[in-house]
């Protein structure tokens, strides 16, 4: 037992003494948050012509108009009224927008922090009626995505990044 | 030993169909998330807003929030309702609301509208899950994958007539279950990427699938007066029902160009 153990060791050593190092490039990529403000947000609300639904999230129906969440953008509104041939006839640019319901004349909505209520008596002209500022703050608070300083993270900018790493065991250099 | 094995499977299956539970035909009231009065919109499976008569509902991953919208443009926030985590969607059926969970199925009353309380909880495996109740029975699918966790992909018929003790009456598999609508004796699943299922349920023991449109995709659906409204990756499709004569048929789409 005694033998083995200090052939062990004396070949231990070898293997320390062999052991290159070497310099090599690491990339990665990084995704760095993109904040922007409350304020900017709330004034970017507007309602315009239709545009093309590309990511379409949650659902609601209301006589013969159908409102359909582009998530995290907006709130798109279709005539339904002959579903032969629903028609696509209006946006609400609304950012951080995930759902929605409606009730009489008033559609309620979520647009990052805030509760936003919108007038539909008129479905060619929607306005912003009031909101509840800052109503989701602790759930956006709680997952990391707002503080009071930046604002919001309303995206990811993707980068890729290089670095040298010198000295480095090579055995590492291919992870 | 195989023909044990086999013939003890028998005596399994001859004992599941044995219970008789005798369902009738049409189960009446009909429900779509947002009930109440007509006044009010209709949302899909998957929403976490909802409205019931002057209060409007919303849940996060684990608060549901409270509004009482009797002046309708000028909502006052009431309470925080503490949910657990994983949540996911809210339907609103009678005088309950029925919250979707990662863990399972929560039955919240609304005695007190301004402060939901809450009656029960059916626990399931780790999965993302809608719900959608009619008359006795929750429909809720679950669904595997990355970003819900776990591995099922199935509906569950959840018997809620006593609403305390909800209890699991009978399970089917899917593939990918997405959204789901409810209307009579219709049942509609959304696949995902595999497309829509229109189930005839007047016979909870044995579903029926009476149509698979597998080249769509489908995300959501709201049935309504005979009108199935379909939201997918794909587009927005529509196709009209008849739940008596077990019959679908395509109407229309607004193409999505997806990015």
């Amino acid at each position: 037992m005694k033998i083995t153990s200090y052939i062990f060791f004396f070949f231990s050593f070898f293997l320390f003494s062999c052991q290159d190092t070497c310099d090599y490039y690491r990339s990665y990529t990084v995704y760095d948050p993109i904040y922007a403000s409350m304020e900017s947000i709330r004034d970017s609300v507007s309602f315009t012509s239709s545009r093309e639904i590309n990511n379409p999230g949650k659902l609601n129906y209301k006589d013969g108009y159908l409102f359909i969440s582009e998530t995290q953008k907006g709130i798109h509104i279709i005539d339904n009224r002959n579903v032969s041939n629903p028609v696509n006839i209006g946006f609400i640019t609304l950012p951080g927008n995930y759902d929605l319901a409606t009730k009489g004349d008033y559609l309620y909505a979520d647009s990052y922090l805030d509760l936003v209520v919108f007038d539909i008596s008129n479905i060619n002209s929607i306005t912003e009626v009031n909101r509840l500022k800052n109503n989701f703050d602790n759930y956006y608070l709680g997952q990391g995505l707002y503080n009071e300083d930046q604002g919001v993270i309303v995206g990811y900018k993707e980068e890729l990044r290089e670095e040298i790493i010198d000295n480095h065991d090579c055995g590492l250099a291919y992870n | 030993m195989r023909k044990y094995i086999s013939i003890l499977l028998i005596l399994l299956v001859s004992c599941e169909s044995s219970s008789d539970l005798g369902l009738s035909g049409g189960r009446g009231e009909t429900s779509f998330s947002g009930s109440g009065d007509s006044n009010t919109g209709i949302g899909g499976s998957m929403a976490r807003f909802t409205i019931v008569d002057n209060y409007l509902y919303s849940v996060d991953s684990y608060t549901l929030k409270s509004y009482d919208i009797s002046d309708q443009e000028n909502p006052i926030y009431k309470e925080d309702v503490h949910l657990g985590w994983g949540i996911e969607t809210i339907f609103p059926y009678g005088e309950n609301l029925f919250i979707g969970a990662q863990s399972g199925m929560h039955i919240y009353n609304l005695d007190n509208k301004e402060s939901p309380e809450w009656v029960s909880t059916y626990e399931h495996m780790t999965s993302c899950d809608p719900v959608v109740v009619q008359g006795d029975y929750a429909f809720v699918t679950l669904r595997g994958g990355t970003e819900c966790q776990g591995f099922n992909n199935q509906l569950d018929i959840i018997d809620i007539s006593d609403l305390i003790r909800p209890e699991l009456f009978k399970t089917y598999s899917m593939i990918n279950p997405h959204g789901l609508g409810v209307d009579d004796n219709c049942l509609f699943i959304t696949e995902g990427e595999y497309g829509l299922k229109m189930f005839d349920i007047s016979n909870l023991e044995n579903i029926e699938l009476i149509k698979h449109f597998e080249d769509i995709s489908s995300v959501d659906v709201i049935p309504f007066m005979d009108v199935l409204m379909v939201i997918g990756s794909d587009g927005f499709h529509q196709y009209n029902y008849d739940c008596e004569l077990g019959e679908i048929e395509y109407i229309s789409t607004i193409p999505i160009n997806n990015l």
